[in-house]
């Protein structure tokens, strides 16, 4: 009989030593790290390129740069037709056109897939045969007076047997562990989604005068 | 990934989306209000310092590509 009580690997046992935390923790730390290294640049980076500064170490004054845009707005004259368009200038800060918040680790995906697989089978396959032949034969002469008689004869026998035992036995088990671990993109800090905030709604249209014209009494 | 910025019509206040590294190559960027036909692109006078701090930021996302 075939041993059918022959115990499988356990499952939970080949999971339980893995270091899963690590495994899943240490890619997301390092998007994290590389993201918060990322920060410190952005803000160095705003700092330094968006910014004037002026006064002395400790007491730094940091004013925005600012660029200037040209606003064109069509016209349509009283009659219907097309104008040429006006234009009028207004300041931004350099800061409000700098995609900032693009620089971050967009998406961190952990594919951590493990599979065990046991199987045991068991075949086993016996058969006997066996043959066995005999022969023999006697004569024999008996005599009794003037009466003689002489028997013979001869026998034989034979006898084949055969048997055959096929089992098979097979058991199996598999299991798949399979993490997901996603990360996205935070968006810009309050703070200074406020600051862009205030210097895009301070914009101020300034309409330029013609040179050499003096500007009305007030 | 997000690589324009938006700034506040100043004439209607609206939205107006801005993509820096066109706007430095002398684009023009409507409001996104159907009614407001207003456009804005950088002056000439501006180009050089928009130009430079786009640069800037490209290095800086260059070093980054680089970090992961
Ligand atoms: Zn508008």
């Amino acid at each position: 009989m075939p041993d059918n009580n022959r115990a499988l690997v356990s499952m939970a046992q080949q999971f339980s030593g893995l270091p899963i935390k690590a495994l899943i923790s240490a890619p997301l730390l390092a998007g994290a790290e590389a993201n918060s290294k990322m920060a410190i640049t952005q803000t160095q980076f705003l700092l330094s390129t968006c910014f004037n500064v002026t006064g002395s170490s400790g007491s730094e004054e940091y004013k925005p740069i600012m660029i200037n845009m040209t606003l064109t707005r069509s016209v349509i004259k009283p009659d219907g037709s097309a104008g040429d368009p006006v234009e009028t200038k207004f300041d931004l800060p350099l800061l409000t056109i700098m995609p900032l918040n693009s620089l971050a680790v967009d998406s961190i995906t952990v594919n951590f897939e493990m599979e065990v697989k046991s199987s045991f089978s068991n075949d086993k396959e016996t058969s006997s045969e066996s043959e066995s032949a005999a022969e023999g034969s006697f004569s024999a002469k008996v005599g009794f007076g003037c009466f003689s008689a002489e028997v013979s004869g001869s026998v034989s026998s034979s006898s084949k047997s055969a048997s055959s035992e096929k089992s098979h036995y097979e058991k199996s088990n598999s299991a798949k562990y399979e993490i997901n671990a996603h990360a996205g993109q935070l968006p810009l800090p309050e703070g200074v989604t406020t600051i862009i905030q205030a210097f895009s709604q301070c914009i101020a249209p300034i309409q330029l005068k013609p040179t050499g014209t003096t500007p009305p009494p007030p | 990934m997000q690589n324009y910025s938006e700034i506040q019509c100043p004439s209607c206040s609206g939205k107006i989306l801005i993509d820096a590294k066109l706007l430095i190559q002398g684009g023009n960027f409507s409001c996104s209000n159907q009614s407001c036909d207003v456009s804005v692109s950088l002056s000439n006078s501006s180009y050089q310092v928009a130009g430079n701090a786009m640069r800037e930021f490209e290095t800086l996302k260059q070093n980054h590509t680089l970090i992961q």
